[in-house]
């Protein structure tokens, strides 16, 4: 008997083995006696092979049915999770996506002594695009400065939208030099970017906030955002169109070219 | 004679066999631990109800999975049932699947073709 025979799915089977062992073993069988046996098990056994391929058609349908749900509900937490972290009228990341990227980049900054830089990115006198031309003209700017931006941004960094025209990026491991750097190039992309209202090209400057955490003199992320906060309106006190790095030692610098 | 209840769980299916009517109710999904062991009560309950009440028997299936070792003792309880019916006694099975369904569907139809008692494909 199978050592698992007694919990076996396949009692009786093994039972029918079992069977035909003892005819085997008896030593004196009649022809008669042999051919029952053989009849039996053949019985036995053609039922079986039938049974068992119809199990294995119906274990295969089942199967199918489990791996298309299991595919059903992946797809359907993909699409959830992009709903969640996405911006729906740019496709950028959303804010709080943002704001769960910053905590953590800040974290590991904050544990592992590495820099991490932000910059917050605030579309110059978009009020009057909204005036002049209409929130979907304005919505269209939007979406269209996301995407230029989004060409720009690193690999590592992470780039989304705040809420209305402003936008932040986290910038992993960089100083707030480079972070500045980087921040005046896309300034200056956008700078020189016409934006296709359908009836009107338009031209649109943004300015920006740069801060940085080199590892010591931060306590909390909200800090880090403030102070770029500071230095966007520093840059937009300055006249616009340029980018700002907030310097803790002495008052922010601006070192935007504003023309 | 008493009636049968297993309630549902996550992976076991709802069993109601009732005495008085006849009526096995099997609903569910089926990936038990143990597969014969949780059917060993239904075969027990078919094989006092057809030694003492005689009466007729309707299965009422209304299954979402199946895995091998249940689909193995789905067979298994369905043969009990043709022996039964063979004893001359009134026997039928329904098959209740989701509309939507074509992999119940299809399950469905297996068994069917299988067994020789009157088998109803139902779909809900």
């Amino acid at each position: 008997m199978h050592k698992h025979g007694k919990e076996s799915v396949f009692k009786a089977e093994y039972r029918a083995l079992q069977l035909a062992e003892q005819v085997l073993k008896q030593e004196a069988l009649s022809q008669e006696q042999l051919l029952e046996g053989y009849r039996t098990l053949l019985g036995c056994y053609r039922q079986l092979l039938e049974h068992m391929e119809r199990i294995a058609r119906i274990s295969d349908l089942n199967q199918r049915k489990l791996f298309n749900s299991h595919e059903a509900a992946k797809s359907r937490a993909e699409l959830l999770y992009r709903a969640a972290t996405t911006d729906e009228l740019t496709e950028i990341y959303n804010r709080s996506y943002l704001i769960d990227f910053l905590d953590g980049a800040f974290f590991r900054a904050q544990r592992y002594q590495q820099g991490v830089s932000c910059v917050l990115i605030d579309i110059d006198d978009f009020k009057q695009i909204n005036d002049t031309y209409g929130h979907l003209a304005g919505d269209e700017v939007l979406a269209q400065l996301a995407a230029l931006v989004n060409l720009r941004i690193r690999h590592g960094d992470v780039f989304g939208r705040l809420g209305g025209e402003e936008f932040l990026i986290v910038l992993p491991h960089t100083t707030g030099g480079q972070a500045l750097a980087l921040s005046n190039e896309i300034r200056a992309s956008i700078e020189e970017a016409r934006f296709d209202l359908g009836e009107q090209v338009v031209g649109v400057t943004v300015s920006s906030g740069v801060a940085e955490y080199d590892g010591a003199q931060l306590e909390t992320v909200r800090e880090l955002v403030h102070r770029a906060d500071l230095a966007l309106y520093q840059a937009k006190a300055e006249g616009k169109n340029r980018s700002v790095l907030y310097r803790t030692e002495a008052a922010p610098s601006a070192e935007g070219d504003g023309e | 004679m008493e009636i049968l209840d297993i309630p549902a769980d996550r992976d076991t299916l709802g069993v109601r066999c009732d005495p008085t009517t006849g009526e096995m109710a099997i609903n569910g999904v089926s990936y038990p631990q143990n597969a014969s062991e949780f059917f060993r009560p239904i075969y027990e309950w078919l094989e006092q109800y057809s030694h003492t009440v005689r009466g007729p028997v309707r299965l009422n299936l209304r299954i979402s999975y199946l895995n091998t070792s249940s689909t193995k003792c789905m067979f298994d309880l369905m043969d009990m049932l043709e022996a039964y019916a063979g004893e001359g006694a009134e026997v039928a099975i329904h098959w209740y699947y989701e509309a939507s369904d074509q992999d119940m569907m299809e399950t469905g139809a297996e068994f069917k073709e299988d067994i020789e008692l009157p088998f109803e494909l139902i779909a809900y």
